[in-house]
């Protein structure tokens, strides 16, 4: 039996979303293909940002992320947001994509708010705060990434 | 080489006012990355966005960064033990859409890594100490490898 070959599209605005994203994903780059995704036009494969304000945009993303998902065929859809990302996550439910959410470590009180839509649509919603965790459902805790070394 | 930056979404014309005012005590080179608003700046140019590769090598070179508490920078600093004041974004000044930069800047300011300035004054006071004499900022660890094994399971490799 052969198995299909796993495949991460990998969606982050660029600035802090994409550092971390690169960050959790370039470690595996070995082990799995990933097919990063931006908002800069620069970069190998963009998407047109948008956010509350800019509504407008996202049927030019959604046309580009179609063009992806129709290129590439990943099998997993990953984010740390924003809008953009949440729009990633929407359209790999409704393709049968697995999908994970993972939350900006910059959200440290509350969720963002795509975070807070995407943990009823994604398979998986990570917080990497604790205190904001505890507050949600369907929401985990996985992190800790900025951690001070504690004196000994 | 002092570096200012501050993401390439919103304008934030409360910190360039304050930077322009104190460029001319500063007898250092600035480079200043900011969204233009509608504060035009005597003492130096504002770039509007600088590609990647040229953000990290102008980052490496500054002895000192100053910028809003946006995570991309913050991250950056962290892994190249910069120091770095953050003057967070506040929504009611419509610098940003949430206060969750103020939050941010809250929890970071307890891991002692960044020096956070909440007032006007306080950036000034802030960067002209920093200029003086260069800090070397607490150790902080940056570590996502729980992420990534989490992803590891999920995906199943």
């Amino acid at each position: 039996m052969k198995f299909k070959q796993k495949k991460i599209l990998a969606v982050a605005s660029s600035g802090g979303h994409l550092v971390q994203l690169r960050k959790v994903l370039d470690p595996l780059k070995k082990e799995v293909q990933t097919i990063y995704v931006s908002t800069d036009p620069e970069d190998s494969y963009s998407i047109p940002d948008f956010s509350r304000k800019t509504l407008g945009r996202i049927p030019i993303s959604i046309r580009s992320l179609c063009k992806l998902f129709k290129e590439h065929r990943p099998t997993h859809v990953i984010t740390t947001g924003a809008a953009p990302g949440l729009l990633a996550i929407i359209m790999g439910r409704l393709t049968g994509r697995r999908s994970l959410w993972i939350d900006s470590c910059a959200n440290v009180e509350e969720l963002s708010g795509s975070g807070k839509i995407a943990r009823f649509i994604a398979n998986r919603t990570i917080s990497q705060w604790e205190n904001v965790a505890k507050k949600y459902r369907h929401v985990e805790f996985v992190g800790n990434s900025l951690t001070k070394p504690s004196r000994q | 080489m002092i570096l200012v930056t501050c993401g390439t979404q919103e304008p934030f014309d409360r910190l360039l006012a304050i930077i322009d005012k104190i460029a001319p005590q500063i007898n250092d080179k600035l480079i200043v990355q900011c969204k233009r608003g509608d504060y035009d700046p005597q003492n130096f140019r504002i770039v509007e966005s600088l590609p990647s590769q040229s953000h990290d090598d102008l980052l490496d070179r500054s002895s000192f960064v100053i910028a809003h508490a946006g995570m991309g920078t913050i991250i950056k600093c962290i892994e190249n033990g910069k120091p770095l004041i953050v003057f967070p974004r506040q929504a009611i000044l419509g610098e940003h859409r949430t206060d969750h930069q103020i939050a941010t800047a809250r929890q970071l300011e307890r891991t002692g890594f960044v020096k956070v300035a909440w007032t006007d004054q306080e950036l000034e006071n802030l960067i002209k100490t920093e200029f003086a004499n260069h800090n070397t900022p607490d150790k902080i660890i940056l570590d996502f490898s729980e992420l990534t094994d989490y992803v590891k399971d999920f995906i199943g490799i």
